[in-house]
């Protein structure tokens, strides 16, 4: 008989370890795995890969960066489907090239959903033949999807000046 | 010796079971937890109720407190606002306006991440001027906006909205 009280002490106390230690398993599943900084990076490097798929003419791989269930919305008030916006830009304006300013990054903790704002110009040939680049501001949405960051809503504003830079610099 | 046989029985027996249970319980725990998304939808839509409350009452101090401190708006134009002194500013002419304002916000879709902390919103805003006289003037965008949760509450992080849109089935001039 006292062996059997020994035995259920002994059950007892490797129990209370076993459910201890499954706490503790509970507890390292439970800390937070998305790491923003590497996803607002991860951003960054899906407008890089946007840059060489815009500058290399490739409309396919471009459009290929959209969710598909949105719009672009343009300055007058227009939206369009994605890909026809970008089909469109892309063959009126042949040889054009994309350079894209970040101003702001923000991801949810939850690294599904972020939204990005700055400026963009694209260069297209003036009718000189001589580039002619415009600056346009933007603001995106982005949604994570198969586990890869696409544009979702996309708008953006009507052309702004160019930054002066042949102002002489301030002198005394 | 055999009540506590019995004892420590129903201990292991009672400790196995809720060392079963804990895990399955919390992760019930969590779910219940994890961000209700329909609950976030209709807090930014009640968001916007205010904010339409505001834009009627012309106060530029409550219409501020709706973005953060470091919002950024950018019109059509490209021109860009930074900061709460420049949106209050904004403000300025629609409130010192005579008459009466109102705004109608259609969203067309509100996006949140899984998280409840970040969202974004599109669709078309209608903003209404009417003269003491009784003229109305009203023109329709499109917008987007970027919302961020501070301190429990939806805010605008920034946005930006087109020009004025033909209503849908206006008559060609």
């Amino acid at each position: 008989m006292p062996s059997r009280t020994w035995i259920a002490f002994l059950t007892l106390a490797v129990l209370a370890l076993a459910c201890e230690q499954q706490a503790e398993e509970t507890e390292e599943m439970a800390e937070p795995a998305v790491d923003v900084a590497a996803e607002e990076q991860a951003i960054r490097d899906f407008a890089d890969g946007y840059e060489q798929a815009y500058n290399s003419g490739n409309a396919d791989a471009v459009i290929a960066l959209y969710t598909g269930e949105s719009s672009e919305i343009a300055a007058d008030g227009t939206a369009e489907p994605h890909d026809a916006s970008v089909r469109a830009t892309m063959s009126e304006n042949p040889g054009s090239t994309i350079a894209i300013d970040h101003e702001r990054t923000v991801v949810a903790s939850s690294g599904d959903l972020a939204y990005d704002m700055g400026t963009y110009t694209i260069t297209v040939v003036g009718p000189d033949s001589q580039p002619m680049p415009l600056t346009m501001r933007y603001l995106v949405g982005l949604r994570k999807v198969d586990g890869a960051w696409k544009l979702d809503v996309t708008m953006s504003s009507n052309p702004i000046p160019a930054p002066d830079t042949t102002a002489a610099p301030a002198g005394p | 010796m055999r009540t506590l046989t019995t004892l420590a029985t129903l201990a292991t027996l009672m400790l196995g079971i809720a060392c079963q249970e804990q895990p399955a319980t919390e992760q019930a725990e969590t779910t219940e937890l994890a961000v209700d998304l329909a609950a976030e939808e209709q807090a930014i839509h009640d968001v916007a109720a205010r904010y339409r409350e505001a834009v009627a009452a012309k106060d530029a101090d409550v219409l501020t407190a709706f973005y953060t401190d470091d919002a950024v708006w950018t019109a059509h134009d490209g021109t860009t606002i930074r900061g709460t002194d420049a949106i209050r500013e904004f403000y300025q002419p629609m409130v010192t306006a005579e008459g009466t304002a109102s705004m109608e916000i259609q969203p067309e879709a509100t996006v949140i991440a899984a998280s409840g902390d970040v969202a974004y919103e599109y669709g078309t805003t209608t903003s209404t001027m009417t003269s003491p006289e009784g003229e109305a003037m009203s023109q329709t965008a499109r917008y987007v906006v970027l919302l961020r949760k501070v301190d429990g509450e939806w805010k605008l992080a920034g946005g930006m909205d087109t020009a004025p849109i033909a209503p849908e089935g206006a008559a060609a001039p």
